[in-house]
C-alpha cells in the first residue's frame, strides 16, 4: 500500500484529500502544518508528500527547502497543493525541484493518477 | 584747428580714444564722441545713427534740439537721405556748401540751423558700417581736409565701442536669462574643468541641497562628499559609460546630502563639452534637478502595486479554498453513492458551512474594495449610538446564549449622537460584539460602555477571554490576518472593515489585552458637534 503524508492546514480539504486516497487504497498520514509535517517525517518515511503552500507560520516552501537540506528527506517524492497558481509560484515550484503541482479547486479524481504517476516516473 | 607738433597731435588722438573707449554706455558714448568734435570745429548740429542689433532700424543719438516726433521722423526717413546712403556705401560725403545741396532743404527739422556746411562720416566696426555721424557747420567748408581725417578716425572707434558694448549687454541680457531660468525651473549648474577639479557651482545647485552661497568649495570633492556611498559605484560607472561614448548622454539618478543630513534624490544630466588633444574630456557641464518628490511617488506606488498584489493573491486563494472543499466533496458524494448517513451527513454539512463562508468572503471583499474606492458615498445622517449599540446586543442574544456568554450593555449614556451612516456603523458594532462572543470561551462576558472623551465618544468593548496574541494586538485590523490555533476562523476581513468605516468617520479604532485576563476594544468616534464646527 502506499503511503502518502497530507500536509494541510485547513480542515475541510484535509478531511476530503484523506478520504479520497483512503478509498482509492492508499495509506494516509495527516498533518496541519508544517512542523506537524516535519515530525512525522521523522517517525515514518512515506512513500510521497502531498503539501499545500500557504499555511501559517512555515509554508509549504519553506518546508520543502528544508527537506533539501537533508540528503535522504530530499528524494522522498514531493507534490504541491495549493491555490496559488501564477506563474512565479510555478517557477518556485521548478527551483525547490519539486514532482508536481496540483492547483486548487481540482476534482477529487486526479488526486489517485497524479500520485501513482510521479512515483511511476520516479521508479525510471 | 591750429597745426600743433607731432607729439601734441598724437597726445590728443590717444586722450580721443581712452575718453571713447571708456563709455560705459551707447549714450555717453555719443556725447563723448560730440565733445571730441566740438574741441576741434564749431558745429550747429550733431547727430549719430547706429543700427539697432539684429535689425536694419536705425537709432538716432544726440540732435539735442529735436522734439521726440523730428526724431522718429529723422529715424524713419534716414535711409532714403544722406545718412542712408553713407551707411550703404561705408562711404563718407562732404557738403562744403549746402546752397548746392538739393537734400539740404527736405532736412525735416522746424528749428532754423544756420547750416553752411555739411559732413556724414560712416561709423565703421568689423569690416561693416554700422551707423553714420551726421554734423553741420555754421560756415561754408567748416571741416578742413585735417579734421576731416581725424574725424573718421574718431568714427572708426565710435563702431568699435558701440560694437563692444552691444556685445556686453547681450552677454549680460543673457546670463541673466539663463540665471533667470536657471533660477525659476529650480536647476542647479555645473561647470567641471577636469584638468584641475575645479567646478562652478550656481547658486541653485548649492540652495538645492540647503547650502549656502560659501559652504561648497568648488571642488569636485565637494559632490563626492555628498553622494550617497550606494549610488556611488553605480554613478561612476554611468560617467565612465558617458566618457567612453560621447555620443550617449549621462543621466544619473542619485542621493546627495541635504545640510540638515537628510538623502534627497537629484537627476544629474550633463554632457563632455572639451577634450584635450589625447582625447581626454577636459571640461564637462551639467544640471541638477531635485526629483525627490517623483521618487517618494514612485516609491508609494510601487509600495501600493505590492500591495494590490499581495491582495489580490490572498483572495484568490481564500476564495479558493472553500471551493475546493464544495467541489470535492459534492463530486465525493456523487461518485460514492453507497455512503452511511452519517458521512453523507458530515460531508453536506462541510459543503453548506463552506458555500457561507464563501458568500460572506465574497461579500467583505466587495465590501472593502468599495469602501476603498470611496466609491462608497455614504449618504451621512445624525445616528444617535445609543439605540444603535442596544439593537446590535439584542440582536446577538441568542448567538451570546449558545456560547453561553453574557452581554451587558448598562450605564450607557442618554445620548451619543454622531454624524454618520447608521447601517454601517451598525455593521461595525456588530462585528465586534460577534468577535467579541464567537472568540470568548465559554460562560465568559463582554461588556460594552460608551462614555465621553473631550471631543469624541468612546466606545468600550471588554471580554473576559483568551485574549489576543500579545505583541501582536494591533495586528488582528489587517487584512486577512488570523488569530492562530482557532478553529474555523472567519473571512480575515471582518476587522479590516471595521477599521476601514471608523475611518472614514473620522474615528479609530484600538485593541489590547486587558491586564488580567481577555482582551479591550475601543471605538473613538467624533462628536455631532465638533464635526458640525
Amino acid at each position: 500500500m502506499i503511503h502518502v503524508l497530507l500536509i494541510e492546514d485547513d480542515q475541510a480539504i484535509l478531511l476530503l484529500t484523506g478520504f479520497t486516497l483512503e478509498s482509492e487504497g492508499f495509506q494516509v498520514s495527516r498533518a496541519s502544518n508544517g512542523t506537524e509535517g516535519l515530525e512525522m517525517l521523522k517517525q515514518n518515511r512515506p512513500d510521497i508528500i502531498v503539501c499545500d503552500i500557504m499555511m501559517p507560520d512555515m509554508s509549504g516552501l519553506e518546508l520543502r527547502e528544508k527537506l533539501l537540506e537533508d540528503a535522504e528527506l530530499s528524494q522522498i517524492p514531493f507534490i504541491f497543493l495549493t491555490a496559488r497558481a501564477q506563474t512565479s509560484d510555478f517557477m518556485a515550484g521548478q527551483e525547490l525541484a519539486v514532482d508536481g503541482y496540483i492547483t486548487k479547486p481540482f476534482e477529487p479524481d486526479i488526486l489517485a493518477p497524479a500520485i501513482k504517476g510521479v512515483l511511476e516516473k520516479r521508479k525510471k | 584747428m591750429v597745426e600743433s607738433s607731432w607729439n601734441e597731435l598724437v597726445s590728443r588722438l590717444s586722450h580721443m580714444a581712452i575718453s571713447l573707449i571708456s563709455s560705459r554706455s551707447v549714450e555717453e558714448l555719443a556725447r563723448r564722441a560730440e565733445s571730441i568734435v566740438e574741441s576741434m570745429v564749431p558745429v550747429d548740429y550733431a547727430g549719430i545713427y547706429l543700427l539697432a542689433p539684429g535689425t536694419s532700424e536705425l537709432k538716432l543719438y544726440l540732435a539735442p534740439n529735436f522734439t521726440e516726433e523730428e526724431r522718429q521722423e529723422a529715424e524713419r526717413t534716414a535711409w532714403d537721405r544722406h545718412p542712408g546712403l553713407v551707411i550703404r556705401t561705408g562711404q563718407m560725403l562732404h557738403v562744403p556748401d549746402v546752397r548746392n545741396d538739393p537734400e539740404h532743404s527736405t532736412v525735416t527739422s522746424t528749428r532754423s540751423f544756420t547750416v553752411l556746411s555739411r559732413l556724414f562720416l560712416p561709423v565703421m566696426a568689423g569690416g561693416r558700417c554700422v551707423g553714420c555721424f551726421g554734423m553741420g557747420s555754421p560756415k561754408v567748408n567748416g571741416f578742413g581736409e585735417n579734421e576731416r581725417s581725424i574725424l573718421e578716425f574718431v568714427c572708426s572707434l565710435i563702431g568699435v565701442v558701440y560694437l563692444n558694448l552691444l556685445n556686453t549687454d547681450a552677454l549680460t541680457a543673457s546670463e541673466q536669462r539663463l540665471d533667470l531660468a536657471l533660477e525659476g525651473g529650480g536647476i542647479g549648474l555645473w561647470d567641471w574643468d577636469m584638468k584641475t577639479n575645479k567646478v562652478y557651482f550656481n547658486t541653485m545647485w548649492k540652495s538645492m541641497l540647503g547650502y549656502a552661497e560659501n559652504e561648497v568649495e568648488g571642488h569636485v570633492r565637494s559632490w563626492e562628499k555628498l553622494l550617497h556611498p550606494e549610488d556611488k559605484p553605480r554613478v561612476e560607472a554611468e560617467l565612465a559609460a558617458h566618457f567612453a561614448d560621447p555620443g550617449s548622454s549621462y543621466e544619473s539618478e542619485q542621493r546627495l546630502r541635504t545640510k540638515d543630513g537628510h538623502w534627497k534624490w537629484i537627476l544629474d544630466r550633463g554632457k563632455v563639452t572639451q577634450w584635450d588633444s589625447e582625447g581626454r574630456p577636459s571640461r564637462m557641464v551639467g544640471i541638477h534637478q531635485d526629483i525627490d518628490a517623483r521618487k517618494e511617488i514612485e516609491q508609494k506606488l510601487q509600495e501600493s502595486n505590492e500591495m494590490k498584489s499581495a491582495f489580490v493573491a490572498q483572495v484568490s486563494h481564500e476564495l479558493r479554498t472553500p471551493l475546493t472543499s464544495i467541489l470535492g466533496f459534492s463530486s465525493t458524494m456523487l461518485k460514492n453513492p453507497e455512503l452511511p448517513i452519517e458521512q453523507r451527513g458530515e460531508f453536506l454539512g462541510i459543503i453548506l458551512q463552506e458555500s457561507r463562508r464563501l458568500a460572506e468572503l465574497i461579500e467583505r471583499v466587495l465590501t472593502l474594495s468599495r469602501i476603498e474606492s470611496k466609491s462608497m458615498d455614504l449618504p451621512l445622517d445624525e445616528v444617535d449610538l445609543v439605540p444603535l449599540i442596544q439593537e446590535v446586543v439584542q440582536s446577538c442574544k441568542l448567538q451570546a446564549a449558545e456560547r453561553r456568554v453574557r452581554l451587558f450593555a448598562e450605564n450607557l449614556p442618554e445620548a451619543c449622537p454622531v454624524t454618520g451612516h447608521a447601517s454601517s456603523l451598525r455593521q461595525v458594532m456588530l462585528n465586534l460584539v460577534g468577535n467579541a462572543i464567537k472568540f470568548n470561551k465559554a460562560g465568559g462576558r463582554v461588556l460594552i460602555d460608551c462614555r465621553a472623551e473631550s471631543d469624541f465618544w468612546l466606545i468600550e468593548l471588554s471580554d473576559n477571554g483568551p485574549g489576543l496574541p500579545p505583541g501582536e494586538e494591533m495586528r488582528i485590523f489587517e487584512r486577512f490576518y488570523r488569530v492562530k490555533g482557532v478553529n474555523r476562523p472567519g473571512s480575515g476581513l471582518g476587522l479590516a472593515i471595521v477599521r476601514e468605516i471608523v475611518e472614514l468617520h473620522g474615528g479609530t479604532v484600538t485593541a489590547c489585552n486587558n491586564e488580567d485576563e481577555g482582551a479591550t476594544f475601543k471605538v473613538k468616534l467624533p462628536c455631532l458637534n465638533k464635526v458640525e464646527e
